[in-house]
């Protein structure tokens, strides 16, 4: 299983990121370079789980759906196929929402080997990278040979992307972890800005979203103190990413990014907003 | 509402296992090894481990909870690792520096208690090679990319800016010059005061450190080119091109250089003569040869990838062979008195002996 992952994903991730490590020269311009590209590759499935979700919230507000929520509540069967027949009828897949993300998470993994195997931070992982490394890319650029790839130079502004990063102030007795605040506060502002909004605040999605907008800041902030710094590069770049791509299909909620300890309500400017 | 939580939940963990499990550990490496002919210290993981060299036990020392293992530290802190073979002092010093993520740390440690002697802790990066002893100096190449000059109390004599990368390769001596080789494709020669005699870039990067032999440098590179240096004035006495890249550190005789290669999953075996470098024999190998080999005797001995142990004669003449199950073989075979210690990853136990004619003596495993 671990073969095929590293031959389907963790190979080709890799030698993409040292193709453009070959081009620009600077590892931590490759990260995001390549960030730029795996956004542009998967943006019509996230355009396509941003459209399924839309779908799912106006079909949530619906007063059909409202109805046979109220009518079949004893009746659990019932209520089931009566779901099945709306999302039917309408063309929705309660699963069509959660599948890009699905597609995204062995993304987020593979990229992550890539980087770590990239920078080749010991001999073993070098001798892992070495071996991934695809004969032809030096026939691409004469600067894609091993011998002008080694040693991947992972030295990015004042950070090793192989190492987890942070900052020492001499009259500070620990290091201040500079790019991990930055990747907790761009993941809230994100998960707040593009959090979809739900017609009623008690709903199972409404929760779901309060806890993503708690949590996943919380959670990427842990993986970037802890990890290699070249993880929170890619982390901060594809926030920024992510706000640009849901901003460009109209779909940021500006309103959403300074409200607290409620879910996110609807922006009556926004399509999903509005009741079907 | 409860069910989204375990499932949220769930997901989160799901996401930080298969992170950290699939390759995150960003300082993890073969074991190093030492010995002072009585004991043989293995740096394996959270400890370095002091084991007696004539039956493998675990060499324990009395404490006020009584008898225990006598490892550095004591008790496992999971804030240190180890993976650079530890260097022994004139005066009982035993220096290695940690490779974990959150202590990169140069220690001096009295191997008779396991105590801190001094340590270096300024580094931001891992130590992953070992030092070298000349007289009344330690000379530690570190994750900076500079080799560090310590006297026998810690004091910093100097520091040397080798490499923009970490430096991976132990530092050599002859006796009068310190040899540096980088992942950057240098070979320096350093005098005892930190000062550059010459350098000479080659083509590739040198994983394996160089050896030294009668005024000859054996260094080998990642394309598979085998260099001859002079040590005096660093200029290439030959230099041949073998199939595969070089990992390991050459070994010499004298009459013969030998090393291995590794051609992705395979390797090749050669000794090549040590005056011409014109090749004397070659064996094909089917895992891949990365540590260097060991001459001991009458014998040369390598070890494959695959967990073979092979021993050949000056003329490549098999004497005997040995197969550790399903482990891997990077850590270059160690001869510490009568025996020759291999360190495998991915095996049973930690370290095993074996005598001159291949029977295996013992095996260590941490208890």
């Amino acid at each position: 299983m671990g073969n095929i992952f590293d031959l389907l994903i963790v190979n080709p991730f890799t030698n993409a990121l040292l193709l453009i490590y070959a081009f620009v020269g600077n590892f931590g311009l490759s990260i995001i370079l390549f960030t730029i590209l795996i956004r542009l590759l998967t943006h019509p499935i996230m355009a396509q789980q941003i459209k399924s979700s839309t779908a799912m919230q106006e079909l949530m507000a619906s007063d059909e759906w409202i109805k046979i929520q109220e009518k079949y509540k004893g009746d659990k069967e019932k209520l089931a196929s009566e779901q099945m027949r709306i999302y039917s009828e309408r063309g929705v897949s309660p699963f069509s929402s959660c599948l890009p993300t699905l597609i995204q998470f062995p993304i987020l993994i593979g990229f992550y080997q890539s980087i770590v195997r990239a920078i080749g931070a010991t001999p073993l992982q070098l001798l892992s990278l070495v071996r991934g490394i695809y004969p032809g890319l030096e026939n691409i650029t004469p600067a894609a040979s091993l011998s002008s790839l080694i040693p991947i130079h992972s030295q990015f502004l004042w950070m090793n992307l192989g190492q987890p990063e942070g900052v020492k102030l001499s009259f500070l007795p620990f290091a201040i972890p500079i790019l991990a605040i930055i990747v907790g506060l761009t993941t809230y502002v994100q998960t707040k800005l593009t959090i979809q909004p739900s017609a009623s605040p008690n709903d199972q999605s409404a929760q779901m979203n309060k806890m993503m907008g708690l949590y996943m800041p919380v959670l990427l902030f842990y993986f970037a103190l802890n990890f290699a710094s070249g993880l929170a590069v890619y982390f901060i770049t594809s926030n920024l990413l992510g706000i640009a791509q849901y901003a460009a299909l109209g779909k940021v909620n500006w309103n959403n990014l300074f409200k607290f300890g409620s879910a996110a309500k609807p922006d009556p400017k926004t399509k999903s907003g509005k009741r079907s | 509402m409860k069910f989204n939580r375990v499932f949220f939940f769930v997901l989160v963990a799901s996401l930080a296992v298969l992170l950290t499990a699939c390759g995150a550990a960003p300082a993890s490496n073969w074991p190093g090894l030492a010995s002072d002919g009585t004991n043989v210290y293995l740096a394996d993981g959270q400890y370095i481990y002091k084991i007696l060299v004539s039956d493998g036990s675990e060499v324990t020392m009395q404490t006020a909870d009584g008898p225990v293992p006598a490892r550095f530290p004591l008790k496992a802190e999971g804030t240190k690792s180890f993976y650079a073979a530890p260097a022994l002092t004139v005066d009982g010093q035993l220096v290695v520096g940690s490779a974990a993520q959150g202590d990169h740390t140069l220690y001096s440690i009295d191997p008779a208690t396991g105590t801190e002697k001094w340590k270096f802790p300024g580094l931001k990066s891992p130590w992953l090679a070992g030092a070298v002893v000349l007289n009344d100096t330690v000379y530690a190449p570190g994750g900076d990319g500079k080799l560090y000059a310590f006297g026998m109390k810690g004091e910093k004599k100097w520091e040397f800016a080798a490499s923009d990368h970490s430096l991976w390769t132990s530092p050599i001596t002859d006796g009068l010059l310190i040899y540096l080789a980088t992942l950057d494709h240098d070979v320096y020669a350093l005098g005892p005061d930190g000062k550059k005699v010459w350098s000479i870039k080659l083509d590739n990067g040198i994983i394996g450190a160089p050896s030294y032999l009668d005024g000859t440098l054996f260094v080998g590179t990642l394309s598979g080119n085998l260099y001859a240096i002079n040590a005096a004035d660093g200029k290439q006495k030959w230099v041949k091109l073998l199939d595969g890249g070089i990992w390991g550190t050459p070994a010499t005789d004298g009459t013969n250089v030998y090393v291995g290669t590794v051609k992705a999953n395979a390797g090749k075996f050669y000794a090549l003569n040590a005056s011409t470098g014109q090749i004397a024999w070659s064996k094909d190998e089917e895992g891949s040869i990365v540590a260097g080999p060991l001459i001991a005797k009458d014998q040369v001995i390598y070890t494959t990838e695959t967990g073979r142990i092979q021993s050949l004669d000056q003329n490549g003449t098999p004497k005997w062979q040995a197969t550790i199950e399903n482990a891997k073989l990077y850590t270059p075979p160690f001869l510490a008195g009568d025996v020759i210690l291999i360190a495998p990853m991915n095996a049973k136990f930690l370290l095993a002996a074996y005598d001159m004619n291949g029977a295996q003596k013992w095996t260590f495993i941490a208890k």
